[in-house]
């Protein structure tokens, strides 16, 4: 049948165009950084909008990937804070730009509120992807969640004891904020870890393959950022621009390839191997 | 063995063998589902099992056995003048009760005299024993039939004979309850689980609980809607295989008659690894072998074995056959 409409053309087809997208959007962003002046207002809006774009598409990403699933499934809690911790995000790139034109960099501001929501929101949505996955018995999950929190709490006051005493932090409210991301980060990639392992092969691991990504290269950033390397190395500042956007977009694409899978998802019959 | 041809009343006597071959031509155009029973003055009776006007099965009747004739005899075996014809319609389960009847060996038999609230205590017991059995409850107004799997299994199968009819019922041990009070011969043919035909009829009752669960769990991690394709894909490769099995979200509905266990457990297995091959896209190879896990856990122990031994073993889901054995 010439004529037929093929599901699995289809998607092979949307994926290849996001990947394209994605790629001359990384290609456009190099060129932006490298050739723009950013003592021009117009150049700077604009580099400050490239992570808004990426951010956002990945937000659309996870809340067309929510909307795809009915109201009483359990995966479609999971995606509505998933898709919510990325809309805080969003939020938060736009503060953060704003800010960055206003005023230059700012340690801490109104945008750290967004991206701790965010990873709160993750952090609720990976729990409920945990028990569906795991289905642990009550007694197990009070073991466990208590266990990541104690990991969690110590390592929060290594990085914190290290801001404020050894690395001399602005203020005990920066320290605080900043200690905050890189436990953030390890919690996530430790999780999307678990995740890939667990869908290993799978289109539903292409998200939380994403999620390690992001969460290695917020990670990075972090501890660039407490060492206070990146506020006045430029081309280091620049790099890490970069990597955010690819991150943003390597999440966006898996999960573009998880919403993908739903819509035209599972091959056509075959005989079987 | 208990003999059901016995119960199937004569609906054409002196007939000759061109008449016989005729009323089975007759029941092949009608897609008759049920059994046709020939009685012949020199032997034993014949009864053949009808599915949509298809003949499956010949089995020779004796006096305190049934032993199946091979196709390649069916014709000598007609060949002879019978004195009455007589037909009985029933439903595919039906037809299957009717092989475990005919087909499993009786390792030995016994006579009980109860009454109902005397067999539900019985089949409760015999329904916990090793071996599986067949009841015969009759009394002078009934003729019933039950299939007792054994190793806890809960259902209980009925077949009922009543005035040139047969009823199909699934119930379980307390199907005596229903009973007139009276007091009932009950003879129980111990049967051994060893053989092809109960093997066939247990992995045909754990199989239907394996998919529903495994669907289940799928839809729980992927989604209704990909569940429901995912069963329409299911079901196409059953369809275009020749198996008559629909899957839904809810499980299969198996309408195939498998004459042999090895033609049972080569659908299941394949099945087994269509889905997976299916799954494993969207979740992983790991996660698809995780769920056949988690799921053969959930069975009791006595049809996960069966399921590992017979499916899984020979599906080649990597890890399921020995982590299920733990």
């Amino acid at each position: 049948m010439p004529f037929a409409w093929k599901a699995k053309n289809t998607s092979v087809r949307i994926r290849s165009w996001a990947k394209l997208g994605a790629v001359l959007f990384v290609a456009l962003s190099i060129a932006l950084y490298d050739t723009l002046n950013l003592a021009n207002i117009g150049n700077h809006i604009l580099i400050n909008l490239l992570p808004v774009i990426a951010a956002a598409f990945t937000a659309v990403m996870a809340t067309m990937v929510w909307e795809r699933f009915e109201r009483a499934e359990t995966p479609r809690r999971v995606w509505r804070y998933f898709a919510v911790g990325l809309w805080s995000w969003v939020i938060a790139e736009l503060i953060w730009g704003g800010l960055d034109i206003a005023w230059g960099e700012v340690a801490v501001s109104g945008a750290d509120i967004f991206w701790v929501a965010g990873y709160i929101f993750f952090g609720h949505a990976l729990f409920i992807q945990y028990r569906l996955l795991a289905g642990p018995t009550r007694r197990e999950l009070w073991v466990r969640v208590l266990a990541a929190v104690v990991i969690l709490a110590l390592l929060y006051g290594l990085v914190y004891h290290l801001l404020v005493t050894w690395l001399g932090a602005e203020s005990q409210l920066v320290a605080v904020i900043n200690s905050f991301y890189p436990v953030a980060d390890v919690f996530l990639a430790g999780i999307a870890i678990g995740l890939v392992h667990h869908f290993g092969g799978g289109a539903f691991a292409r998200p939380w393959l994403g999620l390690l990504a992001f969460a290695f290269t917020d990670l990075l950033y972090a501890l660039v950022q407490i060492s206070e390397t990146y506020a006045w190395n430029l081309n280091l500042r620049d790099v890490f621009d970069l990597a955010y956007l690819g991150a943003y977009l390597i999440l966006g694409l898996g999960i573009l390839s998880q919403w993908v899978f739903l819509k035209y998802g599972l091959r056509a019959p075959t005989q079987p191997q | 063995m208990p003999n059901l041809s016995a119960f199937i009343p004569d609906s054409h006597r002196n007939i000759s063998a061109g008449y016989v071959e005729t009323l089975i031509q007759t029941r092949r155009e009608d897609l008759f589902t049920g059994l046709m029973r020939l009685s012949c003055p020199s032997g034993p009776s014949l009864m053949f099992v009808f599915l949509e006007g298809v003949q499956l099965k010949l089995y020779r009747c004796l006096e305190d056995s049934v032993e199946v004739v091979s196709r390649q005899s069916w014709f000598d075996e007609l060949d002879q003048s019978c004195i009455s014809a007589g037909f009985i319609r029933l439903p595919l389960d039906g037809l299957r009760f009717v092989r475990v009847a005919s087909e499993a060996p009786v390792v030995r038999v016994e006579p009980h005299t109860l009454r109902p609230e005397g067999l539900i205590d019985s089949a409760k017991k015999w329904s916990l024993e090793p071996e599986p059995s067949i009841l015969h409850i009759h009394s002078t107004a009934m003729n019933k039939y039950c299939l007792l799997a054994g190793q806890a299994t809960p259902i209980v199968e009925e077949l009922s004979f009543g005035q040139g009819d047969a009823r199909f019922a699934i119930n379980d041990t307390s199907f005596s309850q229903t009973l007139p009070r009276d007091s009932y011969s009950v003879t129980r043919y111990v049967s051994s689980h060893e053989h092809d035909t109960w093997r066939e009829y247990e992995l045909r009752l754990a199989f239907g609980p394996l998919m529903r669960m495994l669907l289940n769990r799928f839809s729980e991690l992927a989604g209704r809607t990909l569940t429901e394709r995912l069963c329409e894909r299911l079901s196409t490769w059953t369809r275009t295989n020749g198996w008559n099995v629909a899957v839904t979200g809810n499980g299969i509905v198996n309408r195939h008659y498998f004459d042999t266990l090895q033609s049972a457990v080569g659908f299941y297995v394949d099945l087994v690894r269509y889905f997976q091959s299916e799954a494993s896209p969207a979740l992983g190879a790991r996660m698809t072998d995780g769920i056949s896990r988690e799921v053969l856990v959930k069975m009791d122990p006595y049809h996960r074995e069966l399921l590992t031994h017979h499916i899984y073993s020979q599906s080649g889901a990597g890890g399921v056959t020995s982590a299920a054995r733990r």
